[in-house]
């Protein structure tokens, strides 16, 4: 959809008396999507965003410079001629249990430009975790009916835009890292590993390293900064960490549940623990035949970091 | 409403090996207390109830009287696995053992904890938010009063990757309450409608959640 412009989406929280920018500590954007656009209406009174008792407006401009591009005969038609169309903003949470649709903007062939601000309101304490959304086009009323175009009403012609996530909480870590003050005599690291459904949950909160800030060589596993390289160099030791880890997941997909079909039919559910093995063993050709072969694959991925 | 949370971990410490049920929490909270209290009341005064029966009266009172919205309890704290475990394993045992008391010996760990949509608590509760009609008990329980164990599971332990279609589900249960479909169709139907729903938005289908309804009614004999 050439003639399509998506400006970047904002995330707000408006209370009645202000209206201020979400922080970016508790928000982060999914790897496909881009940079948050954060407001700051409100210097005065900066702070985090609460999912417990804030709300929260997902916004997004979008520019249809030349709808009649939508519309057969054009290379790029999604619709027949008379079809009107609608776009709307819709969202998903498996953690929040729920799922939905912004309010729709229509517009058909014998528009000029249609440029419409989807938007989509959240209450107080409606979400938790993290969710998903994504313009969307539909057909709101079918036209001529012509051969390989769809009429019936209300169906998904295609996403506008990537869909993007928005963590509410959680630490925005690129790596299921995290540090916990668990006494000198407790181990260096821990792992947990407390998924129900490898296909379905999610791996980030399902699939932790655990490091012992009061361990005597817990600086050994610290980042080293480097400005070249962002977030800093990953130490050796925290490398080897990540791989035993690794390996002890595949291990236990592969052991224990009765989804490694599933799993490795790539059949798991976007972000879950089985769709991170799967990518890892299509992507990173993961050798599963032997648990040697899968260790010494897992290694090679992990030295890359 | 303050609720403690326990993690998956906690749990399989606490539980063991299943024969005995976890002690009851040293550090239960007011709130917890009061929801404690309110679930023994109810239970003891509908004693005679059983199984469905049990599950349909109590998803009531959770919904609309004991975790109601009204009362502070939201719909994040509704899909926070970790609340319920709390209230299953720590809060209640000895209530959720009336409804699922232990075979030959052992309890089962699903229906406390280690399935998250089968804890007993809140399969209830979400089964009846997502029968919910206008906020109105006694319409709710109409759709309810028709269902059977097997609706509770084929509403609440289905909600797809992306979570529930909330008025899609309530629009099923309503059918189930009028007597337009039984919980055999409603299985089939929502067979068919997870299928659909990979090309149509039930909400944008002609006639909207209604109209689509309709439709899968017309296509499954």
């Amino acid at each position: 959809m050439s003639k399509v412009k998506v400006a970047p989406y904002r995330v707000t929280s408006q209370t009645p008396n202000s209206d201020y920018g979400v922080t970016v500590s508790q928000v982060r954007c999914s790897s496909m999507g881009r940079p948050l656009e954060l407001k700051q209406h409100d210097p005065i009174i900066p702070r985090d965003f609460n999912p417990e008792n804030d709300p929260l407006r997902i916004e997004m401009d979008i520019s249809i410079n030349e709808p009649s591009n939508l519309y057969y005969p054009s290379e790029d038609a999604v619709a027949t001629k008379g079809s009107r169309l609608g776009i709307a903003l819709f969202w998903e949470s498996r953690d929040s249990g729920r799922r939905g649709i912004g309010p729709c903007h229509y517009f058909d062939d014998g528009d000029q430009v249609r440029n419409v601000s989807l938007g989509i309101d959240f209450g107080v304490g409606e979400l938790r975790e993290e969710f998903d959304f994504a313009p969307k086009l539909f057909l709101e009323s079918p036209g001529v009916i012509e051969s390989g175009f769809t009429n019936i009403k209300g169906a998904i012609l295609g996403n506008i835009d990537k869909k993007q996530s928005v963590v509410l909480d959680g630490n925005g870590s690129k790596y299921p890292i995290h540090e916990a003050s668990e006494g000198p005599d407790a181990p260096l690291w821990r792992v947990q590993m407390d998924w129900d459904d490898p296909l379905a949950d999610s791996f980030f909160r399902h699939f932790k390293i655990i490091l012992n800030t009061d361990h005597h060589d817990y600086n050994s596993l610290k980042r080293i900064e480097n400005p070249q390289q962002g977030e800093g160099v990953v130490p050796v030791a925290l490398k080897e960490i990540l791989a035993s880890t690794l390996f002890g997941m595949m291990v236990k997909l592969k052991d224990s549940t009765d989804d490694w079909s599933a799993i490795m039919e790539g059949k798991s559910e976007p972000k879950s623990v089985g769709q991170l093995a799967w990518v890892y063993k299509e992507h990173e050709s993961w050798n599963l035949a032997s648990p040697s072969e899968l260790l010494q694959d897992i290694r090679k991925t992990v030295e890359s970091i | 409403m303050n609720i403690k949370r326990l993690g998956r971990h906690e749990c399989e410490e606490l539980w063991g090996d299943g024969t005995t049920l976890p002690p009851l929490a040293t550090d239960i909270t007011a709130e917890e207390s009061s929801i404690r209290e309110a679930c023994v009341n109810f239970l003891s005064s509908n004693i005679g109830l059983a199984e469905y029966s049990m599950d349909a009266s109590f998803a009531l009172e959770l919904y609309f009287g004991i975790l109601s919205f009204k009362d502070g309890f939201t719909l994040r704290m509704a899909a926070d696995n970790s609340l319920w475990r709390r209230l299953a394993v720590q809060v209640m045992p000895d209530l959720v053992e009336k409804r699922w008391p232990a075979k030959s010996g052992i309890h089962s760990k699903d229906h406390f904890w280690a399935k998250t949509q089968r804890n007993w608590l809140k399969s209830l509760w979400w089964y009846a938010h997502l029968s919910c009609q206008g906020n109105d008990r006694a319409l709710t329980e109409a759709c309810i009063l028709k269902g059977s164990t097997d609706s509770i599971q084929h509403i609440v332990e289905r909600p797809g990757p992306g979570g529930f279609r909330v008025e899609l589900c309530r629009e099923f249960m309503k059918r189930i309450g009028n007597g337009s479909i039984n919980v055999a169709k409603l299985k089939k139907l929502l067979k068919l409608n997870t299928s659909r729903v990979c090309l149509v938005e039930p909400e944008l289908y002609a006639g909207g959640i209604i109209g689509y309804v309709d439709s899968l009614i017309q296509s499954v004999p």
